[in-house]
């Protein structure tokens, strides 16, 4: 009976390609097409970041700075539960902006330019080719006598994933800025523009005249989320008080209107992320510079609670009474297995690069424990409990951009620091993984290489983290696949 | 052309029909798994160095756009509300009312229960290298396995279209 069935669903799940008559793929010059595009775009972020991490005698590949939210409850709509197949296979490029869309009746001449602008701290461009979500990815630059623009389509294979570029942008200006650069002087949400929407204005130096100034933008319409860059100079932002949205409404209206043939614009506006109106409390400051002060505190510090009585009190976790991966749960690390709890070795001898230490981020409760494999590969995971949720999200967040700053070259062997990645992880509000190679130099030969592969998550005010430390990396290149299952798994083991 | 440019189109052309019949079994939505599909090959491409000399470069490609599509099945599931308030969603219909049945039926079961019956039914691999290719314990994936035919059977059986199937026994 039951070879009857097995032999029954397989013939039916085999006569299925019978629907693939017809249907073809791009074929395998659009796949290195897509990929190259990507590449290109790293590339460019890399080097900018590469000169200054080489000057400090630091090997640093594809830096990029990450994170993810909590999954969003955006208004859904039809295209969310299943895209529109046309929809899907559209070529995102047509529904970029074009130098007439950004000139409105400005009168100001803006034209397509080569290079698409200066890059900015925190760039998201660099979140956005970071993020494993996307799925198809545009990307046009123009430039005018007064600064330039750049743009990013991104369709994304989760709805998350445009809070996500957000809260990474907010996170890395947060954490950047601990010393007053860049200055943050506006965060808000806009309304009247797409499914959602949020726009920041920051200087990466206001005492500077030449410095840059940028005002960033993500909104958001079914699947596909825009980005826009505006940059100028300090020096061209005298006057400027309100917010202008063109651009993003612009970009808004483009994208809905090639895309969807619809208007996802209503009444453009802003209010703070807290709900309130930010025009019924003006900021003060001078008229002929930034709206506050920009040496001081960011103006609006998007991970700080809002100051609203009604909001409950945070919910703090606690760690279960065995926090840690069972040795079930290790048996298969890719290619890897049979691994064994082993409560006699120090966690901290397993090789972890570019791992902050939860201790020194301010964690009440720091647990680790180590499991090894035929003493040729080990596993540590460390849990912590930390104060508030917040803290969590830093520790979390320092890690998407931790890799710009860390890895080793020496005259024997070097590190090589892949790029992070924002990995979807069941039951966590974000997760980060990465890997790190470190290798023989060629002056230094008959030594093996060694692999690392991290990934850290977090939940409420928990984090786990993973690292495993071989000779050779068991996930056949797909260390975050092999994270992702990992950290549910720790997560689910870590709280109570 | 480069010889690893020859490599990844011959590698393409000779498996992509392969992974796209996979991808739609597991997603139930042409689309989708043209997209998922494609994705995972521009993906590795980009590392196209070590793809290549993985044991199975094929399961890497298979294993990457499932991720990408079971990211798409989280999004899906936050618009159950929207199904509800404005009808299921227009699609073009399967020309064969067997496949609509089949595949209404594997969107309904979990998302690890379909992995596992396509992996086993269609691809043809066997518990140990399902669990190898997904990482997840031998025995995790029997059970899958046992609950998600058990599941297809019922959900078969509920439209009128059992097509002999039953449920029972262990995985192989």
């Amino acid at each position: 009976m039951t070879d009857g069935f097995d032999d029954d669903l397989r013939r039916r799940l085999t006569g299925l390609s019978a629907d693939l008559d017809g249907v073809s793929l791009p074929g395998p010059s659009a796949a290195r097409k897509r990929a190259a595009r990507r590449t290109r775009h790293q590339v460019t972020g890399g080097v900018l970041a590469g000169v200054a991490a080489v000057a400090a005698g630091v090997l640093v590949l594809s830096p990029s700075d990450l994170s993810t939210t909590p999954e969003p409850a955006p208004p859904a709509t039809l295209s969310t539960l299943t895209p529109d197949p046309t929809a899907t296979a559209s070529d995102l490029s047509a529904a970029l902006l074009t130098p007439e869309d950004i000139a409105g009746d400005t009168g100001v001449a803006w034209a397509a330019a080569d290079e698409p602008g200066p890059e900015v701290a925190c760039d998201p461009a660099r979140t956005v080719e970071a993020m494993s979500s996307v799925l198809d990815h545009a990307r046009a630059g123009f430039a005018s006598a007064s600064g330039g623009v750049r743009q990013d389509l991104v369709r994304f294979g989760d709805g998350g994933s445009a809070a996500g570029l957000a809260d990474a942008l907010a996170g890395c200006l947060d954490e950047e800025g601990a010393d007053g650069l860049p200055a943050v002087v506006d965060t808000v949400r806009l309304t009247g523009v797409g499914d959602e929407g949020w726009m920041t204005r920051y200087y990466m130096d206001p005492n500077d005249q030449e410095a840059t100034a940028a005002v960033v933008a993500v909104v958001r319409s079914r699947d596909v989320v825009s980005v826009t860059v505006q940059t100028e100079s300090t020096a061209d932002t005298a006057g400027e008080v309100e917010l202008d949205l063109a651009v993003p409404v612009a970009a808004a209206r483009r994208m809905c209107d090639v895309l969807y043939g619809d208007s996802c614009v209503t009444e453009p506006g802003t209010e703070d992320l807290t709900g309130a109106d930010p025009t019924e409390e003006p900021a003060g400051g001078p008229t002929d510079g930034p709206t506050v002060d920009p040496t001081g505190a960011p103006a609006d510090d998007p991970t700080e609670p809002a100051d609203d009585p009604t909001t409950p009190p945070e919910e703090l976790l606690q760690l279960a009474d065995d926090p840690f991966l069972t040795e079930e749960d290790v048996a298969q690390v890719g290619t890897a297995t049979g691994f064994v709890r082993r409560p006699d070795m120090d966690p901290s001898g397993v090789w972890t690069p570019c791992l902050q230490d939860p201790a020194g981020s301010g964690a009440t409760d720091v647990r680790g424990l180590g499991y090894n494999h035929e003493l040729d590969a080990s596993i540590v995971e460390w849990v912590a409990v930390m104060p508030d949720g917040d803290s969590v999200f830093r520790f979390v967040g320092a890690h998407t951009s931790l890799p710009d700053v860390c890895g080793e070259v020496g005259e024997f062997r070097e590190q090589t620091v892949g790029e992070p990645v924002a990995v979807e992880v069941d039951g966590a509000d974000d997760a980060v993984a990465w890997t790190v190679e470190d290798t023989p130099t060629p002056d230094n030969p008959g030594s093996e290489s060694s692999f690392a592969g991290i990934g850290v998550a977090r939940v409420g005010n928990i984090v786990v983290v993973v690292g495993f430390s071989a000779m050779g990396d068991p996930s056949g290149g797909d260390w975050p696949g092999v994270a992702t299952g990992l950290l549910a798994t720790a997560l689910e083991r870590a709280v109570a | 052309m480069a010889a690893n440019t020859a490599d990844f189109d011959e590698f393409y052309n000779a498996t992509h029909r392969r992974v796209l019949h996979q991808m739609y079994a597991m997603t139930g939505n042409l689309a989708d798994a043209q997209e998922c599909t494609q994705e995972a090959y521009a993906r590795a491409w980009q590392r196209w160095k070590t793809v290549s000399q993985a044991s199975s470069p094929e399961a890497w490609i298979r294993t990457v756009a499932w991720r990408i599509a079971a990211s798409r099945w989280r999004k899906a599931k936050n618009g159950v509300t929207a199904l509800v308030k404005h009808g299921a969603p227009d699609h073009t219909p399967s020309p064969d009312p067997d496949h609509v049945a089949l595949v209404a039926a594997l969107k309904q079961i979990p998302e690890s229960q379909r992995q596992a019956i396509v992996l086993h039914h269609l691809v043809g691999m066997s518990v140990e290298d399902i669990a190898k290719e997904t990482g997840t314990p031998s025995g995790t994936i029997k059970a899958r396995l046992s609950r998600g035919r058990a599941a297809l059977a019922q959900l078969l059986t509920d439209t009128g279209d059992t097509a002999g199937l039953q449920a029972g026994g262990e995985a192989s």
